[in-house]
């Protein structure tokens, strides 16, 4: 009977595999990337939809310019979904009157920005209001010392649409719904493909 | 034959190693991120509060943090920090804009951070986001819950809008309960801190020291 060490059937396979040195390292850097560990959520959403897929909304934000809340409304307009913002005009913020506005006040909390939501017995929405936090300094244009209002509005649009915040820095820190942000920080006001995914989706 | 064997496929052998290595490294960072989630998310979930009767509808609020909520963001933002006992939570109220808030009092025992020189000797108001007012309950996940007698641990900012007044530092994340001379709280950094008190306060200081 013929025996094998089992040095030789290792070196039989790395033998073969030298011929296949790319397929090998594809393999290695596949088990990385879907490691059994990868539990961050591509989208989370909590449920709830606009049920004509669109939602009008109104400013309260005096002194800002309005292109700094409708180009966030455009980005996700262009998401490919049927789902639509649209700016109805200007408004003074009260919560509950059924009008979703933008706002900007002094708010007591840590947060840059609130976003509320309502919704009817349906499920169906009724209301989503953001509020800017004037504790914090607001830029347009990725100021460094400033937070920017495009890439926070755009991010606080997710949550009118019921998409949650995501809080993986291995695997969403580059998404809009990522839960947190910087001064200067731009990169919320372009939407990665799984928030993309998130708002095609649910509509 | 053994020594044949690694001449052979030495650079096959060094390949599967680094590789090793590295499906170690990001596998093990992997599994500590996912491991910090879930305890958070459980943390929590259990912070959510319970819908009283007669209230017929949540208003859901998120928000978006200045900064990562890591336990040193938590500590550097504050201004005060202090052990102390819930004296009271006062029902909701809408702010002249209608944004509900409940205040917390506290009676403070201990100050590890006190940038105001406030007094041991009065009670700090905390203002908090959210509560139940007109049939309505507003809350959001990440916002801390407090209960009357409740002993905690909690890093403070000052309001820039109401004098006198604070908020939590990060939410949930700068609000510590303590029981015994355990305490229990969240990083995004580091998942569930459940230690001592001592241990805590050690690692407070050590913060401040760098801040």
């Amino acid at each position: 009977m013929r025996t094998t060490h089992p040095s030789q059937i290792i070196s039989a396979i790395l033998l073969r595999l030298r011929h296949h040195a790319g397929l090998f390292i594809i393999l290695l850097v596949g088990i990385i990337f879907l490691t059994p560990t990868h539990s961050a959520q591509a989208y989370s959403y909590l449920g709830h939809k606009w049920s004509n897929s669109q939602a009008g909304f109104y400013l309260d934000i005096a002194g800002w310019d309005p292109a700094l809340i409708q180009g966030p409304a455009s980005t996700w307009n262009n998401a490919g979904s049927p789902f639509r913002f649209k700016l109805l005009g200007n408004n003074v913020y009260k919560p509950g009157d059924r009008l979703n506005t933008v706002a900007r006040y002094v708010i007591n909390s840590p947060k840059l920005a609130i976003t509320n939501y309502r919704w009817d017995g349906s499920g169906n929405l009724t209301e989503a209001d953001t509020i800017f936090n004037m504790n914090y300094g607001w830029g347009c244009c990725g100021e460094s010392d400033l937070y920017d209002v495009k890439n926070t509005m755009t991010h606080e649009f997710g949550h009118w649409l019921v998409l949650d915040d995501l809080y993986s820095w291995t695997w969403d820190r580059n998404k809009t719904m990522y839960a947190s942000s910087v001064p200067g920080e731009t990169k919320k006001r372009t939407l990665e493909t799984d928030d993309i995914n998130g708002i095609n989706y649910i509509y | 034959m053994k020594k044949e064997f690694l001449r052979k496929n030495v650079w096959y052998l060094s390949l599967g190693v680094v590789a090793l290595a590295v499906v170690t490294f990001f596998g093990s960072k992997l599994y500590i991120e996912n491991q910090h989630q879930q305890e958070i998310s459980q943390y929590l979930e259990k912070n959510k509060p319970v819908i009283p009767a007669g209230y017929e509808q949540e208003i859901i609020m998120h928000g978006l943090f200045p900064d990562e909520p890591t336990f040193t963001h938590v500590i550097s933002s504050a201004d005060v920090i202090l052990e102390g006992t819930v004296f009271d939570v006062t029902p909701a109220y809408s702010d002249e804009h209608g944004i509900l808030y409940h205040d917390v009092v506290i009676k403070p025992e201990k100050f590890l951070e006190n940038t105001p020189q406030l007094s041991a000797k009065e009670n700090i108001n905390v203002t908090v986001l959210g509560g139940g007012k007109d049939k309505y309950i507003s809350w959001g996940e990440d916002l801390p819950a407090f209960r009357k007698g409740e002993k905690v641990l909690v890093a403070l900012a000052q309001s820039g809008s109401k004098a006198g007044s604070y908020y939590v530092s990060y939410d949930a994340y700068g609000k510590f309960t303590i029981e015994g001379d355990r305490i229990v709280g969240i990083a995004s950094d580091q998942g569930l801190i459940d230690t001592t008190v001592a241990d805590m306060e050690k690692r407070i200081k050590a913060e401040l020291a760098n801040k």
